[in-house]
């Protein structure tokens, strides 16, 4: 019996594999799908005394249903007569029920036919019982917690892997499943009443489950068991079923020792940043980013402008990182430390983010795919703005728009320390006006306008639409973005094209290619940051009084593009003015492609080829029109900035084997990167003619700013991989860099790398509910060049006065050597309950040497900076991933994932810069006192700025006025570093239906809020509500002359104490916690049936809604605690000067298959 | 087959640049090698005029009741001197002589004298301002980071000093006077006529002046230098009229443009209004000085009253204060180094003091109307010059108050003048910080404790306390 039921699961063999591959993906729906399906296949039959089993053996062969059945138990039964044409096999079998006294049970493809008995011979027969053990094919352990279903029944192994059921008589079907194994479906199972029947079940290992095969450095593919570093897998889903403008934004809270440092705006740039800042310079961490095996560019070529004030405002307008389009990544693998990246080189000491694009299909026919997603976007967290006074600068308890009966005017008061809103009326903007004289002429009820702040905001959207076809050696499509971004008249829209293909040339040739084509358009991207022409001054500005509709029409009577409109404080150009007229355009064109070949030169010894590059040009152009308070004679301004990014790369393999079953691969290869960059900036800072925006209109002549620097490294590599029988593997890697950054003599450096894995329960007995306990070590060397070009060279500039130089603000480092980054890490990888249960951690300590910075030094030097090789840094930390299944059944099943990571900065040494003195400088707005450094023994960033005054015992010290003193020096106000950082991600299944859900947290960490600094000191924020009627004491002490304290008494009004307290220079009061909880991804998708689907075009369809970043909890009194700030082209975290609000997506997306 | 591997060689080949070796990208393409001595004149003169007057009109005006600002008490109008101003001279005064000892090295190389001349003079304009601001800085040790050196150590300014009037007395004799300059010339135009290259000796010798006068009640010697310098106009010719006077005189065309040219408006006048003292004196003599610098409130003038008691901040910020003429900032004369104005006064003071034997009268007299003649103002209205605060009356107290209207955005002189001579003597509001004590120098930026720290260190020893009220060497009487 045993023997023929084996017989019968070897006869079915592919279908059983067919339908698990199906599984995979798909678990429930298929299962359900089987249940329901219609027997509708026709049956063509004619014959009298016939065999049952020749009849279902014709069936078999007529309708391609598998029938399983016990030959012994039907071999006597015969059937007089059956005569069937094109009878649906559903008839057939209702007919064989009736005539045999067998039934059917339908699985699949897979119909069981078994006698029933009669349960009519006796009322109070007794059930049988059905009884196994369930272990693993390959090695006959048992698995604890499997479960089997049989019929309508199910049960679970216990901890002797056995199992019990009890059934009624009959012939079943039976299913064993276990996660991480492919299910086991074995029938028929004959049961007989108050018989017990064994029914022992193995199960094979689901492959790529445990050996998951993984993309390493160089595109190398490896088993994911094999590697002695920590590396964490992200599908392509995660960063396309709940899109953001700029991808990598998505991977928020799902990798562990992940930092995205994000700007505001419609790109979103991020830099990208893991296991914590190691070099000594803001934005400097940013980890590599590889597509296809391709390193991009992930520099920002900002306007050069800063954040605060400047004489422009900075414009983020992406890169290619932020460019690349998330529909067709088919997954991301993060390569988290040197251990990981050793064999990229210099450019991957701060980790690398390994990404690869969908590749054609891996079945044989063709297929076409199309996708929209359509989002929604607002703003997701206002400050807690007060409405209960108006503009006024302090004490002034009136309004009056323009001088009139009332009072001087305050039309321009930008404080909202003035009148409270009690129902009363003032002359105001709105007021009726003497056509005659211009005069107002009647007082308007004074009210708040919630529109004054958040008026300025829309309701972002986002289309996405994608088309593609997919065949056995071509992929190819289109996908084209569209972007209204939430400030008025701001977006993009983004067309990607791609094509790749493979071809066997030979026997021994395979050819393949990729090329992506992005092109990003738009007619604006808003000024970020803190200045007069940006939307987030206007909104700092403001007073609740204004409405902001009043704005309209954005120009003066007959002065189009000649006056605008700005009818309260002047220094608020017109933010509809801003989003309309105040343009930063680009038109970006980007290619990214590689070519590959791979030649098998002998059996042994395998030779790949590849180049890649990654070439953008972008124009880009900035108007302002006459009259705006920064550039009164119009402005026009365009960039061109070319570059290129080339890789080429050869590798050359040999796997063999070592007696004692010692597998072995050499490897050995070279790379040559080129990158060149072009830049010209052309600037008409006065127009002739208004609202004509080109050079040919500038009033001066055109001033040209170029730049242009470009760079060669060449890189020799070789590694061994050992692997001793599976259970312990051993990498040992070494790479020589010669680089054009360094100065000849130091241009060459090499580092080498060493890495091992063991697979403890493969090398001694684990109890068994240990499925896998591999644990990992690396030591990891990398050297890294000047990331800049030129900086050994001592060089005049030009300046803006034609054929006059200027010295250089830095002093040149003609002996500059390669930064060094050491790190060790250490990590395990256990799954537990057959994978139903999973940890990983690391552990790891990297620390950077001899970085190369230009660091500031003593003006009095004659230079402001100097390039130099300094300081120490060391990062160390945790992180932890957790895997689990807390519960599932046949058609249900629930996942969670949690990532949580600690990283521990620290600056060792940073005296070796020459008087330095243990502190360095990373930026500075020396007339607000507010400093981010590095600091000999701390972590860092830290902030440093202005606070409270403190007697020895910590009182408060107010002056004479009763106005609280502030420090004379600067003090440390903490660490921008997060304490902590986690996320715990759920997903539901059921059936079609997946819902997930994503809460990303963040612990601890300092910034400082500028714009917290505007808004409350000029009294916008509830904050500032109490001790407005009655003024304020301030808590503390006032010195007296002798020295001695006495309690503050002096009573000061509300305006005077909060505009001191607040103001910027006291950062002791704006700065705050980062802490978050953010609902930062939900999800919704339901793939539809297959059988609703039958005889349409379609072969998959699937729905889904989702939103991103529903809630923020957080103290922080502004828009986001996560938020960066656009410092010209770097990214800068710890200080939001200007942020935009933060936004939440609500959107729904179709993807179909046909 | 071997078509194949053909192909994919030179499709590799095809996309790599190793065409070229690592040492051509070790050349930077946009750099400029091979410099003139002139190479550095025109960036390094404007740079160095429009630093300090920016810094004058935000922090010398404030100090010097020039201007107030109406928010909230914070500023220097009340004394009280965030550290952040004690970075405005630091870095790009020290960033420009780098320049000019470039210029200086160049000129020095080539024999181009008069280059070497105005390198000298610059490098003693710019050093004096340092010092005249910091009191003790480094000097000598200075400008040597390409030699590794960037710690310098501090001179005393007694050693600067000397050092400068080395410089000047230097540069006196260099100048060939019948050599046009070989490149662009933006303060005298001495490329295009070779007359004006005297403008350049007659600036160095006031400049020579400015500086004796501010050091000549310290020695003897100093007294005696002055003398010297005084009785031989021959060998040191002074100016002779207002077209004499070193000012940038701006184009507004890109990049010779008033240093607020492109800045917002609020930025100029915005929250600085001029100051009670400053508006009462020059409306009570009828200056005519008066409607070109400031803005009318309804028919008259008024200034805010530096001090005012913070419980006043209301009243005053629902006022309207007259303001900087907005004409100012994009005027042309928004340039001042040394005015012949200037000169006059210092002439009137050497007279008073008797460095010099001429009529003190005369120089003052000079110096009102070349002020005057300096701000457009063609017709000197007699009832100015006749009004008792005006006529000369033979005090220091009226030349020093006439020479600071002269020195009005010229830098941080007013401010300078006053700590050497008091004057003129300024309203003390009711709440000023510092005890309402004028700040007799900024303090080292904050940064020189930690780029600098064992020379800062030890300078903090010599002088005391790096503090806004520590005397400068000349201060001490």
């Amino acid at each position: 019996m045993k023997k023929k039921v084996n017989r019968l699961r070897q006869q079915s063999g592919a279908w059983i594999l067919i339908a698990f591959i199906g599984l995979l993906s798909a678990w429930p729906s298929a299962y359900s799908n089987a249940q329901t399906e219609k027997l509708s296949a026709p049956v063509t039959l004619k014959a009298e005394a016939i065999l049952l089993t020749t009849v279902l053996q014709q069936l078999q062969q007529q309708t391609h249903y598998i029938f399983s059945y016990d030959q012994p138990q039907l071999s006597a039964i015969r059937l007089k007569q059956v005569n069937w044409r094109n009878t649906p096999l559903g008839t057939v079998l209702e007919q064989l029920k009736a005539q045999t006294g067998v039934d059917y049970t339908v699985l699949g493809k897979n119909i069981a036919v078994a006698l029933v008995r009669a349960s009519s011979s006796s009322g109070k027969e007794q059930p049988g019982k059905l009884t196994g053990k369930i272990t693993d094919a390959a090695n006959g352990e048992i698995l604890i917690g499997s479960g089997i279903r049989v019929g309508s029944k199910g049960a679970a192994s216990n901890e002797q892997g056995i199992y019990t059921l009890e059934l009624p008589e009959g012939t079943y079907i039976a299913e064993a499943s276990f996660i991480g194994y492919k299910n086991n479906r074995i029938a028929p199972v004959t049961i007989k009443a108050g018989t017990t029947t064994r029914l022992d079940i193995a199960l094979q290992r689901q492959e790529g489950k445990l050996q998951e095969v993984v993309v390493t450095a160089l595109g190398i593919k490896k088993d994911e068991k094999s590697l002695g570093y920590a590396i964490q897998k992200v599908d392509g889903d995660e960063v396309s079923s709940a899109p953001t403008n700029n991808w990598i934004n998505a991977l928020s809270g799902k990798v562990a020792g992940l930092t995205l440092n994000k700007v505001g705006g419609p790109l979103g740039s991020s830099d990208v940043v893991l296991r914590g800042d190691n070099v000594l310079a803001l934005g400097g961490s940013t980890a590599l980013i590889v597509v296809d095996g391709v390193p991009i560019s992930t520099a920002q070529s900002g306007t050069g402008n800063g954040p605060l004030v400047d004489a422009d405002s900075p414009v983020d307008f992406g890169s290619s990182l932020s460019d690349l389009n998330p529909e067709e990544i088919e997954s991301i693998t993060v390569l988290k430390g040197p251990g990981a990246t050793a064999l990229y080189g210099s450019r991957a000491s701060n980790g690398a983010i390994v990404i690869t694009t969908k590749s054609n299909n891996k079945t044989k026919g063709w297929g076409v795919y199309a996708n929209t997603v359509q989002e929604i976007s607002q703003v997701n967290r206002w400050p807690d703005y007060q409405y209960e006074y108006g503009a006024g600068g302090g004490g002034a308890r009136y309004y009056s728009y323009g001088n009139t009966v009332d009072g001087n005017s305050l039309q321009t008061a930008t404080a909202a320390w003035g009148a409270r809103f009690a129902g009363q009326s003032y002359f105001q903007y709105n007021s009726p006006i003497d056509p005659v004289t211009g005069q107002r002429t009647e007082r308007v009820p004074w009210v708040p306008y919630e529109n004054a702040y958040k008026g300025i905001f829309r309701n972002g959207f986002t289309s996405t639409n994608t088309i593609g076809v997919a065949g056995p050696n071509m992929r190819a499509g289109i996908t084209y973005l569209k972007n209204n971004w939430i400030t008025p008249n701001s977006g993009f829209s983004r067309v990607s094209a791609w094509l790749s293909g493979n071809q066997k040339i030979s026997n021994k040739v395979t050819i393949s290619g990729k090329l992506n084509y992005n092109r990003k358009f738009s007619d604006n991207l808003p000024a970020q940051g803190y200045n007069n022409q940006t939307i987030m001054y206007y909104v700092n500005q403001t007073a609740p009084n204004n409405n902001v509709e009043w704005n309209k029409p954005m120009w003066l009577p007959n002065q189009e593009q000649v006056a605008q409109q700005s009818p309260f404080w002047p220094g608020m150009d017109n933010p509809y003015l801003i989003s309309y007229e105040m343009l930063n355009g680009t038109d970006k064109h980007d290619v990214i492609g590689n070519i590959n070949a791979v030649v098998q030169l002998t059996p042994r010894l395998s030779l790949s080829l590849r180049s890649g590059m990654d070439l953008n040009y972008e124009f880009r152009t900035q108007q302002r029109p006459m009259s705006t308070y920064k550039f009164k004679q119009g402005m026009y301004r365009q960039q061109s900035v070319f570059r290129i990014e080339n890789n080429s790369d050869f590798l050359l393999k040999y796997d063999n084997k070592l007696p004692g079953g010692i597998k072995y691969t050499a490897s050995f290869g070279g790379n040559q990167r080129f990158n060149d960059y072009k830049y010209t900036d052309n600037r008409a800072d006065n127009l002739v003619i208004p609202g004509v925006y080109n050079l040919g209109n500038s009033r001066d002549p055109v001033v040209t700013i170029p730049d242009r620097a470009s760079f060669l490294v060449n890189s020799l590599y070789g590694f061994l991989n050992l692997n001793f029988r599976e259970k312990v593997f051993l990498e040992l890697t070494g790479r020589n860099d010669w680089s054009s950054t360094l100065p000849k003599q130091n241009q060459s450096f090499f580092y080498p790398s060493i890495n091992a894995s063991v697979l403890l329960d493969k090398l001694v007995k684990l109890p068994q509910f240990v499925s896998q306990a591999k644990f990992r070590a690396s030591y990891a060397s990398t050297g890294v060049d000047a990331r800049t070009a030129y900086t050994f060279l001592e060089n005049y500039s030009s300046t803006s006065f034609p054929g006059s130089l200027t010295s250089p603000g830095t002093l040149p480092n003609k002996n500059l050597k390669p930064q060094l980054t050491n790190a060790i890490e250490a990590g395990g990888d256990f799954r537990f309950l057959n994978s139903r249960l999973g940890i990983d951690w690391s552990v790891y300590r990297n620390v950077t040497n001899n970085q190369i910075l230009s660091l500031p030094i003593d003006g009095a030097s004659g230079y402001s900076n100097a390039m130099v090789n300094i300081g120490k840094v060391q990062n160390k930390g945790v992180e932890i991933m957790l895997t689990g299944i807390p519960y599932y059944n046949r058609d249900f099943r629930w996942n969670v994932t949690l990532n949580w990571a600690a990283n521990r900065s620290k600056a060792l040494e940073l005296t070796t810069s020459p008087g330095s003195e243990g502190m360095l400088i990373l930026y500075n707005v020396s007339w607000a006192s507010i400093q981010v450094v590095a600091q000999e023994g701390k972590s860092f960033p830290q902030l440093y700025g202005l606070g409270l005054k403190r007697t020895p015992d910590g009182q408060v010290i107010y002056d004479n006025s009763g106005l609280p003193l502030l420090t004379d020096t600067l003090q440390n106000r903490g660490s921008i570093s997060p304490d902590w950082q986690g996320g715990i991600k759920n997903e539901l299944s059921y059936k079609g239906l997946r819902f997930s859900f994503l809460v990303d947290i963040r612990q601890g960490g300092k910034m400082m809020s500028y714009s917290h600094a505007i808004m409350a000191a000029n009294g916008k924020l509830r904050e500032t509500l109490p001790g407005r009627e009655t003024g304020i004491v301030g808590p503390g002490v006032v010195q007296k002359a002798d020295g001695t304290y006495v309690p503050n008494t002096t009573n000061v009004s509300a305006a005077t104490y909060y505009s001191r307290y607040f103001n910027y220079t006291n950062m002791e009061a704006n700065v705050f916690s980062t802490s978050f909880v953010k609902l930062r991804e939900v999800t919704l998708n339901y793939d539809l049936p297959k059988k609703w689907l039958k005889g349409t075009f379609i072969k998959q369809l699937a729905v889904g809604v989702y939103g991103r970043d529903l809630f923020n909890w957080t103290k922080f009194p502004m828009y986001d605690p996560e938020t960066a700030t656009m410092n010209g082209s770097q990214i800068m975290a710890g200080i939001e000067i200007g942020q935009f609000p933060s936004t939440r997506a609500i959107g729904a997306n179709l993807k179909l298959d046909f | 087959m071997r078509r194949i591997y053909f192909i994919l060689i030179l499709i590799v080949a095809c996309t790599t640049a190793c065409l070229k070796s690592l040492d051509d990208y070790r050349i930077d393409p946009e750099a400029v090698n091979g410099a003139q001595p002139s190479s550095f004149l025109s960036n390094t003169l404007y740079t160095l005029t429009t630093t300090v007057i920016r810094a004058g009109h935000t922090t010398n005006n404030q100090l010097m009741q020039v201007a107030a600002t109406k928010n909230n008490g914070n500023g220097p109008d009340r004394y009280r001197i965030l550290p952040s101003v004690f970075t405005v001279f630091w870095n790009p005064l020290y960033k420009q002589l780098r320049n000019i000892e470039t210029m200086l090295d160049l000129a020095q190389k080539r024999n181009d004298v008069n280059y070497e001349a105005i390198a000298y003079t610059l490098k003693a304009w710019a050093g004096s301002i340092l010092t005249d601001t910091h009191g003790d800085i480094p000097f000598s040790n200075a400008l040597l980071g390409a030699e590794q050196n960037t710690t310098p150590v501090f001179d005393t300014q007694q050693q600067v000093y000397d050092s400068l009037l080395v410089y000047l007395e230097r540069a006196n004799t260099l100048y060939n006077v019948n050599k046009v300059l070989s490149g662009e010339d933006l303060l005298f135009n001495a490329n295009q006529n070779v007359a004006n290259v005297l403008k350049w000796k007659k600036f160095t010798n006031a400049l020579h002046l400015r500086l004796l006068m501010r050091i000549a009640h310290k020695s003897t010697v100093y007294a005696d230098q002055l003398k010297a310098m005084l009785a031989d106009p021959g060998k040191y010719p002074l100016m002779n009229s207002v077209s004499d006077g070193a000012s940038l005189y701006y184009t507004n065309i890109i990049p010779f443009q008033n240093p607020y040219y492109s800045t917002r408006d609020f930025d100029f006048n915005g929250s600085d209004n001029y100051a009670k003292f400053f508006i009462d004196y020059l409306k009570e003599v009828q200056d005519p000085r008066l409607p070109v610098w400031a803005t009318k409130t309804g028919s008259t003038y008024s200034g805010i009253p530096t001090g005012f008691p913070l419980s006043q901040q209301d009243a005053i910020s629902g006022t309207v204060f007259s303001t900087y003429q907005l004409g100012l900032k994009t005027s042309s004369y928004l340039g001042s180094i040394l005015q012949y104005a200037e000169q006059e006064f210092l002439l009137a003071e050497a007279c008073l003091n008797g460095y010099m034997a001429d009529d003190a009268k005369k120089h003052y007299n000079n110096g009102i109307a070349a002020s005057c003649s300096y701000w457009g103002v063609t017709s000197i209205p007699d009832a100015f010059l006749s009004h008792p605060k005006v006529a000369y009356n033979g005090t220091m107290e009226q030349i020093i108050t006439q020479k600071y209207f002269a020195l009005f955005e010229n830098g941080f002189e007013q401010w300078f003048e006053y700590r050497r001579t008091g004057f003129p003597v300024l309203n003390k509001g009711e709440e000023m910080y510092n005890d309402g004590v004028m700040p007799s120098r900024l303090c080292y930026p904050n940064t020189e404790l930690t780029f600098n720290r064992a020379n800062y260190l030890d300078v903090v020893k010599r002088i005391g306390k790096d503090d806004i009220n520590t005397k400068v060497w000349w201060q001490q009487r």
